[in-house]
C-alpha cells in the first residue's frame, strides 16, 4: 500500500511540474498582454516602461527560469501583475475557503438526497414513484446549473423576496447558490444509485438474505446499501476537486467573493502568475483528490484490495 | 410498508429544513422594514473589482470611482444637472492662470487635511507628480503629463533630466506652480480626472504597501474605508476630517462587486442597490413600472469608430473610405442594435468636447458634421465608390473588390454590428465583405502588426479636448501611427503640423478653427467613420439626492445626500 502512494505520489509531482511548465508557456504565447488589460491602451514608449516594471521586456525563456526557480525555492506562486502587491497565494489563502464552502455543502446536499431518491426509486421500480423520479432526473440533468441559478434567483429572491438577490457572509446567501448548484448533482446521483441499486438487487447474495428471511430493512441496510454505493464513492473524489470549476458561473450570479472570479479575469488579463499559481493549485487538488479515491476505494470494496495485494 | 414509512419522514425532514430556510429569509425582510428610517447609506455597485488605493498605479474603472471618493484631488470636475459638469475647488481653494496660458499658480484648502490630521500640503503635490514622472514608479497615468509639463517627458522616458526637474514646484506649503510646455486649455480637468495625491510621509514609510489595504492609505476625500474585502465589498464611511466634512450628509457607501448585470439589475429593484445601470429594455420597463427611480440616459464620451487601413489596395483610395463611411444610415444603425440607446455621431467629436470655455461644435457651427455634409452632397455612395475605383486604374464592377472587417471582440454586439454593416454594406455598395470575427485582445494585436482592412475600434478620452482623439492619430507617436493605419501622405503631414500648430494656440476659436481643419483630413477623408456614442441608462433611486449622471465629470460624493 506505501509503495502503491509513494509511486501515485511521484507521478503526481510529475504531472504538476508538466501543468506548470506547459501553462506558463500557453498563456506566454496566448494573444493580447497583461498591461494593456492592467492599463488599457497608451502609447507604446509609455507601456515599455510599465513592462520593463514587471520584467515582461525580457525573454520568454528567461521569464520561465526565474519564475520557476522562484516557485521551487520559495513556493511564491508570484506578485499579481494586475493585482498590485497580491499573489496567487493571497487569494488562494483568503478565498478558497468560500468556494469549498458552498462546493462541499452542495456534493454533501447532493450525497445524500441523491442516494437517498436513487435507493427509493430503485426499490419501487416500475411503480409512480420511480417514474416520477425518472422524470425529475432527466430534467435535472439536462438543465444547466446557472438556469437553475437564474430561476431561482427571479423566483426566490426577486419576485417572492425570500432570500436576498446576491451577497456574501450570513447563512441566507448560501441559499440559492448551494440549492442551484446540487439540483444537477442531486439528480446525477440519484440516477447512479437506482442503476447501482437495481444490479445489487439481482445478485445472488441478496436472494440468499431474503432466503434466509432476513427482513427487508435490514437486507437493505447491510447488504444493498452498502454494496450500491462503490460507484457513488468513485464520483465523488472528482466531485470534490471540481468544486471550484463548478460554481465559477454561480459565483458571478450571486457575487461571491470565490477563486472563480480571480481565475477567470486572470485568464482573459492575461495574468501570468495568477493563472499558473491557480492552475496548479486547481492541480494539486485534483490529482490529491483521485489518490484519495483511490485509497477510499481500497477500504469501501475489499475485493479491490485483495486484488491489489495479490499482484 | 416500513421502509415507505421511513422515506415519508425523510421527505419530511427535507420539507422541514426547506421551510426553515425559507424562514430565514422571511426575517431578513422584516429586518428591512423595521430597519427602514432615513439613515445616510448610500448602497451602489461596480462590475469588476477595485484593485488597489494606490492612485498612482491603480487607474482602472473601478479604482478611479473608489478614488474620486477617498481623495481630493487639487480641483474636482464635478458632474452638474442637464449633462453639464463644472470645475470646482477641491484641495485647493483657488488658482490663478499666466497671461501666456502656460503657468498655474494653486492656492491650497488651509483646512484641507489627511485622514491622519496632517495638513494636505503643496509639497504633497508636488510629490505626488514628481512620482507619477519617475520610470521606476511606473505611473501608469503619467504619460498624459509627458509634453504637457516642462520636462516631464525627459524625466519619464530618461531623457537627460530627472523627476526632480519637472515643472512642479510648491513655493511654500500652501502654493503649488505648474508650468507648461505650452498652453492647455485642458489642464484643468486632466488633473481634476488623473492626479490624486499621495501621502508624502506615509508613502515613504510604507513603500510598496501603500494603497495595498485600508490601514495602509492615507485620505483626504469626502470617504474613508472602513473595511474592504476586494471581491465582496468596500464600506466607506464619512472622512471627519474632510475640509467639507460640516456640510456632508452622507454617513456610509457600500460600494458592492455585482459582476452579472441582471443580478444589479434585480438588486436595485429589491431596494438593496440605490443606483444601477443596465441597457437591457426589459429590465428597464421593469424598473421604470416601479416608478421609484429616475432614468438618466446621458451618451457616453468614447465614439465608436471604424478604421480603414490605407495600406489595402482600395482603401487607399480617399473616395472610396469616403462611401464606405456614408453608406449605412446611423440612426437606423442606433435603432437596430442598440434599440435607439445611442447617439449617432457625424465627427469624431462628442457635441460635448470643449475648447476651453465652449463646445467644439458650437465653435465651428456644427461645420464638423462631416459624414452628414458628405451624405447630403454624395446620395449615391456607390458611385463615389466607383469613381474611386476608377482614380485607382481598377474595373468599376464593384462586385469583384472583397474587404475583411475585424470584430472588436465576439460578444454578442460585436456579431450583431458586423453582420450588419456587411449586410448594409453589400447591398448599397454591392461589394463582398468578409467577417473575421476575433477576441477584443487578438484584435488590438492585428491592428498593432496593421494585419486588418476595416476594424471596428472605440475609444475614451482622458480629458475633454479635441486633441484627446487628434492625438491618437498622430502618424509618428499616436496610437494609431501610420504603421497601424497606413496614413503616411501629405494629409497625414498636414494633420500632424496642425496639432503642433494648436498646441501653441491660446484664443478658442482659433483653436477650434485649427481643429476642425485636423478633422477635415480626419474624418472628412474618411480615414475613420464615427458612428456612434453608446448610451446606457443609469436609473438613480428617487431618494438619493443630488447624484446627477453626465457624460464628464464625476460624481461628488460630498453634496450626496439620502431623503426618504
Amino acid at each position: 500500500m506505501l509503495k502503491f502512494i509513494g509511486k501515485r505520489l511521484a507521478y503526481a509531482i510529475l504531472t504538476l511540474f508538466l501543468i506548470a511548465t506547459a501553462t506558463f508557456f500557453l498563456v506566454a504565447g496566448a494573444p493580447g498582454d497583461p498591461i494593456a488589460a492592467k492599463v488599457g491602451q497608451m502609447p507604446e514608449q509609455a507601456q515599455e516602461i510599465i513592462e520593463e516594471k514587471y520584467g515582461l521586456d525580457k525573454p520568454v525563456l528567461q521569464r520561465y527560469v526565474i519564475y520557476m526557480k522562484n516557485l521551487l525555492t520559495t513556493g511564491d506562486f508570484g506578485e499579481s501583475i494586475i493585482y498590485t502587491g497580491k499573489s496567487a497565494n493571497d487569494v488562494i489563502k483568503t478565498n478558497t475557503w468560500v468556494s469549498a464552502k458552498i462546493g462541499l455543502l452542495a456534493i454533501f446536499f447532493q450525497v445524500t438526497i441523491g442516494v437517498s431518491l436513487g435507493l427509493v426509486a430503485a426499490l419501487n421500480r416500475g411503480k409512480p414513484v420511480d417514474h416520477i423520479i425518472r422524470v425529475l432526473v432527466v430534467l435535472a440533468i439536462c438543465v444547466p446549473s446557472f438556469v437553475f441559478a437564474a430561476v431561482l434567483q427571479y423566483f426566490l429572491a426577486f419576485k417572492w423576496k425570500l432570500v436576498p438577490v446576491f451577497g456574501w457572509g450570513e447563512l441566507k446567501h448560501y441559499i440559492l447558490p448551494v440549492a442551484a448548484y446540487a439540483i444537477g448533482g442531486i439528480a446525477s446521483y440519484t440516477k447512479y444509485m437506482r442503476n447501482s441499486t437495481l444490479s445489487v438487487i439481482s445478485e445472488d447474495y441478496i436472494v440468499t438474505a431474503q432466503a434466509k428471511g432476513c427482513t427487508q430493512k435490514r437486507t437493505v441496510r447491510k447488504h444493498v446499501l452498502r454494496n450500491s454505493m462503490i460507484p457513488i464513492v468513485t464520483m465523488i473524489g472528482p466531485a470534490v476537486a471540481g468544486i471550484f470549476a463548478g460554481s465559477f458561473i454561480l459565483e458571478k450570479m450571486f457575487a461571491i467573493p470565490g477563486l472563480g472570479f480571480y481565475y477567470v479575469k486572470a485568464v482573459s488579463d492575461n495574468d501570468y502568475t495568477m493563472v499558473i499559481g491557480l492552475t496548479i493549485f486547481f492541480a494539486i487538488l485534483f490529482v490529491g483528490a483521485l489518490i484519495v479515491v483511490d485509497i477510499l476505494y481500497g477500504i469501501v470494496d475489499p475485493r479491490i484490495r485483495v486484488a491489489k495485494g495479490k499482484k | 410498508m416500513k421502509l415507505r414509512k421511513k422515506m415519508l419522514a425523510g421527505l419530511m425532514a427535507v420539507a422541514l429544513a426547506a421551510g426553515s430556510l425559507a424562514g430565514c429569509g422571511g426575517e431578513e425582510k422584516e429586518k428591512k422594514t423595521s430597519g427602514g428610517s432615513t439613515e445616510q447609506v448610500l448602497n451602489i455597485s461596480t462590475n469588476s473589482v477595485v484593485i488597489g488605493l494606490n492612485p498612482l498605479v491603480n487607474t482602472t474603472a473601478p479604482d478611479n470611482k473608489a478614488h474620486n471618493m477617498i481623495y481630493d484631488p487639487l480641483v474636482r470636475d464635478r458632474s452638474a444637472e442637464g449633462n453639464t459638469d463644472e470645475i470646482v475647488p477641491a484641495a485647493a481653494e483657488s488658482w490663478d492662470v499666466s497671461e501666456d496660458g502656460l503657468t498655474y499658480t494653486f492656492h491650497m484648502n488651509p483646512d484641507a487635511k489627511w485622514s491622519d490630521g496632517s495638513k494636505v500640503t503643496a509639497n504633497d503635490f508636488e510629490f505626488t507628480f514628481k512620482k507619477m514622472a519617475d520610470p521606476s514608479v511606473a505611473a501608469t497615468n503619467a504619460w498624459l503629463f509627458d509634453g504637457v509639463i516642462t520636462n516631464f517627458s525627459e524625466a519619464l522616458y530618461n531623457n537627460g533630466k530627472t523627476p526632480d526637474e519637472i515643472g512642479v514646484k510648491a513655493l511654500d506649503e500652501n502654493t503649488l506652480q505648474i508650468t507648461l510646455v505650452h498652453p492647455a486649455s485642458y489642464f484643468l480637468g486632466l488633473v481634476a480626472g488623473s492626479v490624486y495625491p499621495v501621502n508624502q510621509a506615509k508613502y515613504e514609510e510604507y513603500g510598496a504597501d501603500y494603497g495595498t489595504s485600508a490601514d495602509k492609505t492615507v485620505y483626504n476625500g469626502p470617504l474613508k474605508i472602513k473595511s474592504w474585502s476586494q471581491n465582496t465589498e468596500m464600506i466607506l464611511e464619512k472622512n471627519e476630517q474632510y475640509w467639507g466634512a460640516d456640510d456632508m450628509k452622507l454617513d456610509t457607501v457600500n460600494f458592492k462587486v455585482i459582476q452579472d448585470p441582471s443580478t444589479a439589475v434585480q438588486a436595485f429593484i429589491n431596494g438593496e442597490l440605490d443606483v444601477v445601470s443596465t441597457s437591457d429594455t426589459n429590465w428597464g420597463k421593469t424598473i421604470a413600472a416601479s416608478g421609484d427611480s429616475t432614468e438618466s440616459n446621458v451618451p457616453s464620451n468614447a465614439p465608436e469608430f471604424f478604421m480603414f487601413n490605407l495600406k489595402n489596395e482600395y482603401l487607399s483610395n480617399t473616395k472610396i473610405r469616403q462611401a464606405l463611411s456614408i453608406a449605412f444610415d446611423r440612426q437606423e444603425m442606433v435603432d437596430t442594435l442598440r434599440d435607439g440607446k445611442s447617439e449617432p455621431i457625424y465627427s469624431l467629436m462628442p457635441d460635448t468636447m470643449k475648447v476651453g470655455e465652449n463646445t467644439y461644435t458650437e465653435l465651428v457651427d456644427g461645420k464638423n458634421h462631416f459624414v452628414s455634409a458628405m451624405q447630403e452632397e454624395y446620395t449615391d455612395p456607390k458611385a463615389l465608390f466607383q469613381e474611386g475605383l476608377k482614380e485607382l486604374g481598377k474595373d468599376t464592377d464593384t462586385s469583384k473588390v472583397t474587404i475583411r472587417y475585424a470584430s472588436r471582440g465576439t460578444d454578442e454586439l460585436s456579431k450583431k454590428i458586423g453582420e450588419w454593416m456587411k449586410q448594409v454594406w453589400e447591398e448599397k455598395l454591392g461589394i463582398t465583405v468578409q467577417i473575421d470575427m476575433m477576441e477584443w485582445n487578438i484584435m488590438w494585436d492585428k491592428i498593432d502588426a496593421g494585419d486588418y482592412d476595416i476594424a471596428q475600434a472605440g475609444w475614451g478620452p482622458y480629458y475633454n479636448e479635441p486633441s484627446a482623439f487628434f492625438q491618437l492619430f498622430e502618424p509618428d507617436n499616436g496610437y494609431f501611427n501610420a504603421d497601424k493605419t497606413g496614413w503616411n501622405n501629405e494629409d497625414s503631414k498636414r494633420f500632424k503640423e496642425l496639432l503642433e500648430q494648436a498646441k501653441y494656440v491660446v484664443d478658442e476659436q482659433e483653436k477650434a478653427n485649427i481643429y476642425l481643419e485636423a478633422e477635415t483630413l480626419l474624418v472628412g477623408n474618411a480615414i475613420i467613420a464615427p458612428t456612434y456614442l453608446e448610451a446606457s441608462p443609469t436609473y438613480v433611486k428617487n431618494y438619493v439626492k443630488n447624484y446627477p449622471v453626465t457624460t464628464n465629470g464625476t460624481t461628488d460624493f460630498s453634496q450626496v445626500y439620502i431623503e426618504k
